[in-house]
């Protein structure tokens, strides 16, 4: 490699400097991209299987979950429980490790401001023996104190602590349907189920202070509920080593070992057990299976995202190194007509991408490792709520990025360099490179137009394969920023509460629903009883939320509005029941409208026809009430009150409940999250549109340079500034409606390849592509591609015409 | 007698070199009539080419007056040292010219010096968009006014758009002074002999065919000073001399004043006064014609 030559190609370079800052910094945001995106997915990993494991600092998950659905065992069953379990365990399969049982009750949290009071909605634990599933009390400032022992001690999750004002020492009132009772706070720490603080069944995490959770000795547990001590609705089974489970986002069943084990228990359970008992899989804790999914999602999300970025900046790399070899062409022609051999000049044009992607990957891990994967910290602590433990860019994450993308960068730097190596010296110096046969059909075609728009277009495509290739670039710059939008867009529309016409959810206990429609009646609400209970289909293991509603409507004024995509809404008293099956349940069990299904609650199981397919983001299936109490013997496990103004929730009816849900909480929770996901989203839409600017301002350089000769000829001419920008402004434009039109095809596919790495049985949406979104993103990159022409056009009002003038008679 | 089209006064144009001051022209007092065709002769460096260029608004005398029927002719103001120049000035030197030390920090602190580099062009560049650049603009855009209304300029290498056939090269010259008229551009094609050409590309035509297209081109506005620069140095003499009959044929028929500079004497047959330049001044100014 001569040095002389690659110090001619650096000083040729050089002169573009503008371009080169371009396409360094589409490679910096890739690689910062990958950098942030990366170290948030590989983090995020680590740290759940640390905070799950059995070890010091873990707390020991178990692997598998049996749940009482409508009631308690006592001490004294649920031991008989475990021992039958452990007694009837598959030979053949791990070992039992563990069995423990553990309540949890819905109830409230009566927190005092002043003289006015506030109702939280809460979940009580009662951890009696705390081998398995311990509270995470991690050695870092969110988490101080120690475990409940005594009957007054309550230990409060970190998510709650900071919206209630609650530390460690205070005294808090609480209730779970049994009065109100004073508990001394001895420590703050989060639980395993709530990592992802949202009640079952919501997608939303609950703003700090709208949601509380406490984990309560077994003692404190029994004095809140009234229960005999050791009373239990959970049993938490551990088995020995690392059993595989079956994720729910898959048709392949990972979780056959512990299938055998679950079967066995649902067989112990179902001969031993009085209440009907679902028995699940890690996969069925909502939170467990929440963020695993977003950590997978983030996983299989970032190289795509890298490798993408590093593409745009691979195919700008490509097209000005083509530009550049094109400007030298004759100095390459001199020098091959010297002798110089083609090994000489390939090096050159191969050395040019790798220090460009170097300088570019330095900056970007720079940039990633100390900004982009902290604010990716900041933000997860934001989001998530718990504190990011062992976030670090890992050395091996950087090598990862930096290779995918010096691979794309150097791929695209092989072509330049053979094309410059096979320039063909006479052809050059006669000139007869640079002319180039107009297309007669394009002339044809745009032979009525003005001379100065057939001259634009006719410019504009002289070189499809590179016109091509900026398109490409455009599209795929704006595939995040459209992505990102369509996506917004899309979870604003699920998302929304426009479903939600009521004002408080109280969630009461089997049979009580009597004294809180009394109370609805003296204060003049209308109410609504609702039935949520557990099910699965049968010979799935993965659980939805069967809803008996009393009223099925699509109107906005119901208390809960429906969208209906296909079918109808089910018809009272069927001979098989009809019900409502959410999309996302729909395609993962390959259901059909008017297909009769057998579904399983508990022990019992029944048949049912499905009229009609829903939008809903969690999993779930719609019944007429009566029809789904027939099944449960269960009247009601919640009232919806719409109450009139100035009635508001008071105290009275927080005693006769266990757990009261406020419209207002769920607006404010799904407004931060909102707040929240815009922020992360405008970040990343900033940085698909910082890409757009840099590819199209490139594009924009290079088409100058390419034209350097026709508009000083113009110039010369006497062509006034004002037309020469109109041109400009009308292929700019032209440029940017066809970029966009692609992004928005590019945007589409990429969305939906995203939205299937993201959703899950437990989260589910399909993209809406609105066209006010497709509109916005046309829009942007129009406008992006035309506020690049005021600085094309002051180049060229710039250019030195002297100096031109000589150029053009040389 | 009627005013002469062009008058110029005292005309310098000076360039500053690192080796000093080139004084390009040097005092150069001249006058034309309309009808006139002049050939301006003199050796490489004599400021032939620097007069043309005074002629045609692209460049502006250091001192001096040119004034064109009667008035000023527009030109820029004189630039100034700019803070982005000198900035360019530091941080563009090469490498090779920096201490051992300094070159190794600068390799090392590239990646932040780089984006530091881009960012106070960034700054600058509006600041500069008002003090320097928006005033230049519009002055330059008085001197391409003055141009597109008076002056006809025809390349030594044609500078035909080559998407653009025959026809609508000079189409579009007519568009961009606002006023499309296919007749005339007809007209002028069959002036110069290219009736049958008018479709085809500039690449799928001879050299001295291209050049009559330019000649068409230099016409179509109705020009009244039409300028050429080594106009016919890239054709044969053959072609050369079809293309100056053609020339001085089109100039008669549109009583256009011309001003051609060269290096072959054998064009003079075409001229009416030849003006002989050496070193920036006028050796001799004869009546031929």
């Amino acid at each position: 490699m001569s040095a002389l030559l690659t110090k001619r190609l650096a000083r040729s370079l050089w002169k573009t400097k503008l371009r080169l800052t371009a396409v360094v910094l589409m490679v910096t945001v890739g690689v910062f991209a990958g950098i942030s995106f990366g170290t948030y997915a590989n983090s995020t990993q680590s740290m759940y299987a640390d905070i799950y494991e059995d070890d010091e600092d873990g707390v020991n998950l178990p692997d598998i979950w049996a749940e009482n659905t409508v009631g308690f065992w006592d001490g004294e069953d649920a031991e008989s429980l475990c021992q039958e379990i452990s007694e009837e365990w598959p030979s053949g399969s791990s070992p039992m490790s563990y069995c423990e049982p553990r309540i949890r009750v819905s109830g409230l949290m009566f927190n005092s401001e002043g003289e006015s009071e506030s109702i939280i909605p809460a979940i009580w634990y009662g951890i009696d023996e705390g081998v398995v599933d311990r509270v995470w009390m991690p050695e870092d400032d969110c988490c101080s104190g120690r475990l409940a022992i005594h009957e007054d001690e309550v230990v409060i999750d970190g998510h709650a602590v900071e919206g209630l004002g609650i530390s460690v020492g205070d005294n808090v009132t609480i209730g779970a349907g049994q009065g109100r009772l004073d508990y001394r706070v001895v420590g703050i720490g989060y639980y395993s189920s709530l990592l992802y603080f949202a009640v079952d069944g919501s997608i939303v995490p609950a703003e700090s202070g709208t949601l509380t959770s406490g984990y309560l000795s077994d003692s404190g547990m029994s004095r809140l509920t009234n229960l005999s001590q050791g009373s239990a609705n959970l049993l938490l089974i551990d088995v020995e080593g690392t059993p595989g489970y079956d994720l729910q986002d898959t048709d392949e069943n990972e979780g056959e070992a512990l299938n055998v084990i679950i079967e066995s228990i649902e067989s112990v359970l179902e001969s031993s057990s009085e209440s009907p008992v679902i028995t699940y899989d890690r996969s069925g804790v909502q939170s467990v299976e929440f963020l695993r999914q977003d950590a997978k999602s983030a996983a299989d999300t970032f190289p795509y995202i890298t490798g993408m970025l590093a593409m745009v900046a691979g195919i700008t790399i490509f097209l000005s190194l083509q530009r550049l070899i094109q400007s030298q062409s004759r100095e390459i022609a001199i020098l091959r007509t010297l002798g110089i051999p083609r090994s000489a000049i390939i090096p050159g044009f191969m050395a040019a991408p790798l220090v460009m992607g170097l300088i570019g990957s330095t900056l970007g891990i720079l940039l990633g490792a100390f900004f982009g994967g902290p604010a990716m910290v900041s933000l997860y602590e934001s989001v998530i709520g718990i504190p990011a433990i062992g976030f670090y860019t890992e050395p091996s994450l950087v090598f990862e990025i930096l290779a995918i993308t010096m691979l794309i960068v150097m791929i695209s730097g092989i072509r330049p360099a053979l094309q410059a190596s096979r320039t063909q010296p006479l052809e050059v110096l006669r000139g007869e490179n640079e002319i180039r046969l107009s297309s007669r059909w394009i002339q044809e075609a745009t032979s009525r137009l003005p001379s100065t728009v057939g001259l634009t277009v006719r410019s504009s495509i002289r070189k499809p394969a590179r016109m091509l290739m900026t398109f490409l670039a455009v599209g795929l710059s704006m595939v995040i920023f459209g992505t990102m939008t369509m996506m917004m867009d899309s979870m604003d529309d699920i998302f929304g509460n426009d479903g939600i016409n009521w004002d408080a959810q109280v969630n009461v206990l089997p049979g009580g629903e009597g004294p809180v429609i009394e109370w609805a009646n003296e204060a003049g609400a209308d109410y609504e009883q609702l039935l949520v209970f557990p099910g699965s289909a049968e010979g799935d293991g993965r659980i939805f939320s069967a809803y008996g509603l009393d009223e099925f409507s699509t109107s906005r004024e119901s208390m809960i509005k429906l969208e209906i995509l296909e079918g109808s809404i089910p018809e009272k008293d069927w001979n098989i029941p009809q019900v409502l099956v959410d999309e996302g349940t729909m395609k993962f069990l390959g259901w059909e409208v008017g297909e009769t299904h057998t579904l399983v609650f508990g022990t019992k199981s029944t048949d049912v026809e499905i009229s009609g397919t829903s939008m809903e983001m969690s999993r779930t299936v719609y019944f007429h009430r009566n029809d789904l109490s027939e099944i449960t013997g269960i009247e009601a496990t919640s009232i919806l009150l719409s109450l009139p103004e100035q009635v508001e929730v008071d105290g009275q009816l927080a005693d006769l409940s266990v757990g009261i849900t406020e419209k207002q909480d769920l607006i404010d929770s799904f407004d931060a999250l909102m707040e929240l996901q815009k922020g992360v989203y405008n970040s990343i839409m900033a940085l698909g549109v910082i890409i757009a600017i840099a590819v199209l301002f490139n594009t924009l350089l290079m088409n100058l340079s390419e034209r350097d000769t026709e508009l000083a000829t113009l110039r010369v001419l006497g062509a006034p500034i004002s037309k020469i920008r109109m041109m400009m402004l009308g292929e700019n434009i032209a440029i940017g409606l066809i970029g966009g039109i692609l992004a928005v095809f590019f945007t589409v596919l990429m969305a939906q390849s995203f939205i299937a790495s993201l959703v899950n049985w437990s989260f589910y949406f399909t993209l809406q592509p609105q066209t006010s979104a497709i509109f916005e993103l046309v829009g942007v990159v129009i406008a992006i591609s035309a506020l690049c022409t005021p600085y094309g056009s002051w180049r060229v009002s710039r250019m030195n015409l002297v100096e031109k003038v000589k150029d053009l008679s040389q | 007698m009627s005013a002469p089209l062009v008058t110029i006064r005292n005309l310098e144009r000076h360039y500053e070199m690192p080796s000093g001051t080139v004084k390009a022209l040097d005092g150069i007092d001249f006058e034309m009539s309309e009808g006139e065709r002049v050939i301006l002769l003199g050796p490489s460096g004599s400021g032939k080419t620097t007069l043309l260029n005074c002629l045609s608004a692209l460049d502006t005398p250091t001192s001096g007056t040119y004034m064109f029927d009667g008035k000023e002719v527009p030109v820029a103001p004189e630039k100034k040292k700019r803070i982005r120049m000198a900035i360019n000035h530091w941080t563009m030197r090469p490498l090779n010219t920096m201490r051992p030390l300094n070159r190794v920090l600068g390799i090392l602190l590239s990646p932040v010096l780089l984006p530091v580099w881009a960012l106070v062009q960034l700054v600058l560049s509006p600041v500069e968009y008002f003090t320097h650049s928006r005033p230049e603009a519009k002055a330059n855009e008085l001197m391409t006014s003055f141009r597109r209304d008076n002056i006809g300029y025809v390349f030594q290498f044609f500078n035909l758009l080559q998407d653009l056939t025959v026809l609508e090269n000079i189409l579009l010259i007519q568009e961009l002074a606002d006023g499309r008229d296919e007749g005339r551009a007809r007209n002028l094609l069959k002036l110069v002999g290219l009736e049958d050409e008018v479709d085809r590309f500039p690449a799928e035509i001879s050299g001295g065919q291209q050049q009559r297209v330019a000649i068409a081109r230099s016409l179509a506005k109705r020009p009244r000073l039409l300028l050429g620069d080594e106009l016919t140095g890239n054709l044969d003499t053959e072609t050369s001399n079809t293309v100056m009959e053609v020339l001085v044929k089109a100039c008669e028929a549109e009583r256009i004043t011309c001003v051609f500079v060269t290096h072959d004497e054998s064009l003079v047959e075409y001229a009416t006064r030849v003006v002989r330049l050496d070193s920036g001044i006028i050796l001799s100014d004869e009546i031929v014609g």
